[in-house]
């Protein structure tokens, strides 16, 4: 994504703002100066524009690899709502901008890349259209993928190897209320062939050594999910399914996972499963889990364990994973994590070691 | 005098506008507004955006030290302090924010009767002619002396 194209979107969004304040200039009066809150972004309520993101400092001293710490993500989030159907969003990310290591610097492999760009027409309560590029509807990690939101600094091979991250297309959405709980789904198209051709392939396996991963982006694809929320939406199951054409792989995929989560007495218990079949012979299937645990500790601290499985394209056996760390959250929207990463079989797709992230949503 | 007092008293809050009530109120003038405690959560959780006819909803909120915010927040989600946190953090990253929050009840009263589309709670007390209740959460019982406190000119008057 070209920093000219960035400029042209913040720039629209920017425009629509304006135009937007002009209409309700007269209300001026009624609308508070909205206080800056970190984790909220910077809110201008009168305008229905907010602008936020998230940093990311991660670091990792992993099996044959050296240890490095640098600034991983910089997003910047911008939301426009137009009254009284439209939303518009944009996230703009800053990659791998530095990273230190025994070597040095390096800034070579920093990339700006527009996470996703979209908006939303609210055609009923329970009916949302979606058109540009949005995260992919596979399992619940991917949708909240962001490391303040998340309870590892490492992220499962189940919810980033097996697909693509981001979709480029149409969906339609919403959330239907059954009582106290609640249906939410989604249905979308891709065609990143058509409407993103020079989309930036994401690594497969983020940590692999061997140089055998694969890097997701879709060619064409078409999917589905659906989550059942229940128990006063402490808890939810959600079923995915994804049929897809892949850029770097010939034969066709499906996609089918599950997932669930439930918090109770400030633990939480989730886990996501995967199996993505190849409609061909000649490239392997691919299929994984994870389970992962919370608990709450004194002084803001959490415990967290996590144990998966993964069957990847990559190596011949299936990987053990196994996953110990300690999250400290001092503030909504702070995480500090440090964790110890080990298992069977897992030197190539997700190799033992040490990680640990500061992150930031402001 | 004192009969007079109270007569006025029961006319300001209501017979039902004990200290257990929240009123949700609308502009007076808006047309065709049923809501249920299910719909009004959706609202507030910004999960609903529109009403039936297209309409934007504008959910206004109190501080979060507010007792009525804290009576409503019991009531409609029966979440703890975190889940809620953790949910608007997601719903942050989805481009979505929590609804405007407006410093008082009297703020509350002057935006929802003037902004078409909004939709926020008081006490009863503070209803006046430019607004209309809608619907009435129950309070819980651990915060009604916390509540009557919120009115205590008019209340004072009744006793």
């Amino acid at each position: 994504m070209s920093p000219a194209i960035l400029r042209t979107v913040l720039g629209l969004l920017l425009l629509v703002g304006g135009f937007s304040s002009a209409a309700v200039a007269d209300d001026d009066d009624l609308w508070d100066h909205a206080p800056y809150s970190l984790g909220r972004g910077l809110d201008f309520p009168r305008l229905g524009l907010n602008v936020g993101g998230y940093l990311n400092l991660h670091f990792s001293d992993l099996e044959q690899q050296e240890g490095k710490i640098g600034a991983r993500d910089l997003s910047l989030f911008v939301s426009k709502n137009i009254p009284d159907r439209w939303q518009l969003f944009a996230e703009v990310a800053i990659e791998d901008a530095l990273e230190f290591s025994r070597h040095g610097i390096n800034d070579h492999d920093s990339d700006i890349d527009l996470e996703r760009l979209y908006a939303d027409y609210r055609a009923a309560q329970a009916l949302t259209f979606r058109f540009g590029k949005f995260l992919t509807p596979v399992g619940h990690w991917n949708l909240i993928h962001a490391d303040p939101l998340v309870w590892t600094a490492d992220r499962p091979l189940t919810t980033a190897a097996p697909f693509p991250r981001h979709a480029t297309g149409a969906m339609l959405y919403g959330d239907i209320a059954l009582g106290r709980n609640s249906l939410d789904y989604s249905l979308y198209g891709d065609d990143s062939d058509l409407l993103d051709p020079a989309q930036k392939r994401e690594q497969a396996f983020e940590d692999d050594v061997s140089g055998l991963s694969p890097r997701n982006a879709f060619k064409r694809a078409a999917g589905g999910r659906a989550a059942y929320h229940f128990m006063d939406d402490s808890a939810f199951v959600g079923a995915s399914y994804l049929r897809a054409e892949l850029q770097s792989l010939r034969e066709q995929k499906d996609l089918f996972g599950i997932d669930a989560l439930w918090t109770i007495n400030r633990m939480e218990f989730s886990g996501e499963w995967v199996y993505r079949h190849s409609l061909g012979a000649a490239e392997a299937d691919e299929r994984g889990g994870f389970v992962q645990a919370v608990f709450p500790l004194p002084a803001h601290l959490y415990l967290i364990g996590r144990s998966e499985r993964y069957r990847s394209s990559i190596q011949p056996l299936t990987a053990t994973i196994n996953t110990a760390g300690i999250t400290y959250r001092p503030d909504v929207a702070v995480t500090v994590k440090l964790e110890h990463r080990d298992g069977i079989d897992n030197d190539i797709a997700a190799p033992s070691g040490w990680l640990g992230s500061l992150a930031i949503l402001f | 005098m004192r009969v007079a007092a109270a007569l006025l008293g029961l006319l300001l809050c209501g017979a039902a506008a004990a200290s257990d009530e929240i009123a949700v109120i609308v502009a007076k003038d808006t047309p065709d507004f049923q809501i249920g405690t299910a719909i009004l959560r959706d609202i507030y959780l910004k999960k609903i955006f529109i009403d039936a006819h297209g309409r934007a909803f504008i959910p206004v909120n109190l501080p979060p030290d507010n007792p009525l915010r804290r009576a409503l927040t019991h009531n409609l989600f029966n979440k703890t302090t975190q889940q809620l946190q953790d949910y608007w953090n997601q719903r942050y990253f989805q481009g979505i924010s929590p609804p405007y929050v407006l410093h008082s009840q009297e703020a509350v009263v002057q935006f929802v009767a003037k902004t078409p589309g909004a939709i926020g709670y008081i006490d009863p007390c503070h209803l006046d002619s430019h607004v209309k209740q809608v619907l009435s959460i129950s309070a819980p019982p651990s915060q009604h002396e916390e509540l009557e406190k919120l009115c205590p000119a008019v209340r004072g008057a009744t006793e």
